[in-house]
């Protein structure tokens, strides 16, 4: 009756131990970086319900300013790139927590710029229902001509058009000559960002909300008052937010 | 002792008496075998929605169904998906040429049968709508048909014990999300096929598939005359077309235009499949034709020279049929009729009248 047990013992420990012994995981070495979105008009801090001038001239009291960065890849100095999964971020002026933007799980190494999109990549725009940043609930969605709008810059001003004197951007547009996604690079220049295990280091972009207002296509808000479908004029301001974003600070 | 008995016994029955069902949604009626599977027909081209990222489960197809007749989806809950879209109808809306939305307002075009969807590039009459799965959210936040904020429908759908209990069935944890939601509505929907028609059973050489000398004749015709764009077997080529409809002055509807914003497109609409066709009238984007006789006297008479005609119409001014002809193709299409579709209890309300 012994032996039976005796046996099964000695099977299983010699089992176990012909078993290779699992490579202990190191893990990577990981930081963070947090992307910090300062928004401003020319110089000044953008506060909601308050007036700026713009380039053209016209005065706007801005109500809303809310836009998708996406597609954040971090670049090496041997110009390699840390792609950001799932890098859709809804950044709403109104909502504090929405204008930094953590980037978690960034491999350690020395990263020496970033590149950007505004704007959601066509792909996801052809996708179906989507989750978290780009979930249609939170109200960046076209649902009669699919795809999301990738900016709404929304105020008034004496000087529109519009008979309630408001003056309304939803600019989107995915696909062919109406595409009005913008991809940036920021080029960190002399200070590179360091990663180690467990760093946190930020990258302070600034935002000028006057850069949509002008350059290259001036705007004037007797004309350009109502914009909210994709098109020629949403590639016009397309154009504008192009270069809206620049650095301000690494802070590592 | 027997006193202590009938106690127990008494205790078993108030209990069971008391006990309230929690299913608010009834079981599936028993499904044929190898169903809730996605059909391809012999002979279809590959569909375009494979129900990737979002497996078929039965649990997302009752969800999906339930939603789908759900008046929560509206802003004062009183229009579900299915108000407007009528199984007895395939799916259209059964005599109406514009639907009805929250309170009573009425929309500028006609609710399109729903079948075969998983196959279809585009929703829509105007194509406007890119993915099924994104397909609810137009009709839930258009102002004349639910006019309700999606981020609302899902806080609605929240308060539900009954909805939380069949997104944990179906997704494995009862967060309620609009992808969830959408993707559940998506199973459903595109689960909803229609080839048992007796015309499929004629081509598939099945019993049933009788076809009368007239059909006959009739199928005859519309292939010289009808499937250049009702192609089979879909009975559309899904392409934006301008059939020489008179533009109703009072209603303008500029079509394909509004989304692609192409001159070319103007007074545009997609071609619709004639699945099922004798009971989806009224017919064309704007419901105008009560009957098929209409519509077919439409393209031999009615076509208007116009901007962006379809040249299969422009080179001849219409398509020319005698009224032979005319009765043998309707009796035809007749014979798109799908009866097992129709009776489907899969895609009825479970609420519903069984």
């Amino acid at each position: 009756m012994k032996n039976p047990i005796i046996l099964t013992l000695v099977l299983s420990f010699a089992l176990f131990s012909c078993k290779k012994k699992p490579e202990p995981v190191v893990p990577e070495p990981v930081g963070s970086v947090t992307v910090n979105m300062k928004h401003v008009v020319d110089n000044m801090d953008l506060v909601l319900n308050s007036s700026y001038k713009t380039p053209h001239g016209d005065t706007i009291r801005i109500t809303k300013f809310i836009y998708y960065i996406s597609n954040i890849e971090l670049v090496r100095t041997d110009n390699t790139t840390h792609k950001v999964p799932e890098s859709y971020h809804l950044v709403d002026h109104s909502k504090p927590a929405t204008v930094a933007i953590r980037l978690d799980q960034v491999p350690a190494g020395t990263y020496s710029g970033m590149r950007y999109m505004i704007g959601v990549d066509s792909t996801r725009n052809v996708s179906g229902a989507q989750s978290g940043d780009l979930d249609q609930a939170k109200g960046m969605f076209w649902s009669w001509s699919t795809g999301y709008i990738f900016l709404k810059l929304e105020g008034t001003s004496n000087q529109s058009g519009a008979v309630n004197k408001g003056v309304t951007y939803h600019i989107g547009g995915h696909k062919g000559v109406n595409k009005a996604q913008r991809s940036g690079v920021i080029e960190f220049g002399s200070t590179a960002i360091s990663v180690t295990d467990g760093s946190s280091s930020s990258v302070n972009l600034k935002v000028d909300v006057n850069e949509i207002f002008d350059s290259p296509n001036t705007l004037d808000f007797s004309q350009d008052y109502y914009i909210m479908s994709a098109g020629a004029n949403a590639k016009k301001i397309a154009d504008n937010y192009a270069d809206m974003v620049s650095l301000l600070e690494i802070k590592n | 002792m027997s006193r202590y008995l009938l106690h127990i016994a008494l205790v078993a029955v108030l209990s069971a008496s008391c006990r309230v069902d929690p299913e608010i949604v009834k079981p599936l009626p028993a499904l044929p075998s190898g169903d809730l599977e996605q059909v391809i027909p012999d002979s279809w081209p590959q569909p375009v929605y494979r129900f990737e990222g979002n497996e078929i489960n039965e649990d997302k197809f009752i969800l999906g169904r339930a939603l789908f007749y759900e008046p929560m989806l509206s802003r004062d809950n009183s229009i579900s998906c299915g108000s407007c879209h009528q199984q007895a109808a395939a799916f259209a809306h059964f005599d109406h040429d514009f639907s009805h939305g929250v309170s009573d307002k009425v929309g500028t075009r006609n609710s399109p049968g729903l079948f075969n969807l998983a196959w279809h590039p585009y929703f829509m009459h105007d194509g406007g709508v890119n993915h099924i799965e994104v397909q609810p959210s137009a009709p839930i936040a258009n102002p004349v048909e639910m006019d309700e904020d999606i981020a609302n429908v899902v806080s609605k759908l929240r308060t539900k014990e009954a909805y939380r209990k069949m997104f944990r069935n179906a997704w494995g944890e009862d967060t309620i999300t609009t992808q969830r939601m959408l993707k559940s509505i998506a199973v459903f929907m595109g689960l909803m096929t229609s080839y048992n028609s007796r015309y499929d059973k004629y081509k598939r050489g099945e019993a049933g598939g009788t076809m009368s000398d007239a059909e006959i004749k009739g199928y005859a015709s519309f292939i010289t005359k009808c499937s250049g764009c009702h192609k089979e077997p879909l009975f559309t080529d899904f392409a934006f077309r301008n059939n020489g409809l008179s533009v109703n002055p009072l209603l303008n509807d500029s079509g394909r235009i509004v989304i692609d914003d192409l001159t070319s497109s103007l007074y545009k609409f997609k071609t619709p499949s004639l699945r099922n066709v004798d009971l989806t009238g009224p017919y064309m984007h704007d419901g105008r034709y009560t009957t098929l006789e209409q519509c077919l006297d439409h393209y031999t008479d009615k076509v208007v020279n116009m901007t962006n005609l379809d040249p299969i119409l422009y080179n001849d001014g219409g398509i020319s049929l005698t009224s032979d002809e005319k009765k043998n193709i309707i009796a035809f299409l007749r014979t798109l009729t799908d009866y097992t579709f129709l009776n489907d209890r899969r895609f009825a309300d479970p609420n519903g009248p069984q």
